[in-house]
């Protein structure tokens, strides 16, 4: 399981490149309730993939730009869903990585926090529950 | 303590040590794309990792106005 400290701006950054590695499961708020539907992928789009330009600390990094948030404890994403539904998502989605699928995560920003980078429709692909 | 700035994609957009530097942050954001205060929140991260407060962009926005 991977320990690297997070703090904020760092001077450099670990980013895991398999990410069947990291071990547990991770979190993250989305805007549909079943995971078969087709647009479940939308809600793993980085800023870079929506089109959206960077802001503030996008600029500087990339990385930010073009990663995916995720928390290692679904009571957090729970709290942010219930408090913002429209901003972070009104449902809960578990996923579980895997090895050998393109996908890269680094831990970021605050403790418990990731950022993922990898296809949204492979990441969806690998979402194996979702609540509200 | 980390203070995380999200929006509606729910992905992060910055994040720091200070509530302050998050605040005037989230602040300019939101004066340079005007009517999208409701799409961002800071969330307030310990060192746990636990969200102990959430700051509305909104209320943001408010604390501005009548500083």
């Amino acid at each position: 399981m991977p320990t690297v400290r997070t703090v904020n701006r760092p001077e450099s950054l670990s980013v895991f490149l398999d990410a069947g590695k990291l071990g547990y499961p991770i979190f993250r708020g989305v805007h549909v309730s079943d995971p078969d539907d087709p647009a479940l992928a939308s809600s793993f789009r980085s800023h870079y993939e929506l089109q959206l330009p960077p802001r503030k600390w996008e600029k500087e990094l990339a990385i930010v730009h073009m990663g995916v948030s995720f928390f290692n404890d679904a009571a957090q994403v729970r709290r942010l869903c219930r408090s913002f539904p429209k901003t972070v998502g009104e449902y809960v989605a578990r996923v579980e990585l895997v090895s050998n699928e393109g996908v890269n995560f680094a831990l970021t920003a605050a403790k418990g926090h990731l950022t993922v980078w990898g296809d949204p429709v492979t990441l969806a692909q690998r979402v194996v529950e979702i609540s509200s | 303590m980390n203070y995380v700035i999200f929006d509606s994609t729910a992905n992060m957009v910055d994040s720091f040590d200070r509530e302050e530097e998050a605040r005037a942050t989230l602040a300019e954001i939101i004066e340079r794309e005007p009517n999208t205060a409701e799409d961002y929140v800071i969330a307030t991260i310990n060192d746990s990792g636990h969200i102990v407060a959430t700051i509305s962009g909104a209320s943001v926005v408010d604390a501005e106005q009548y500083a």
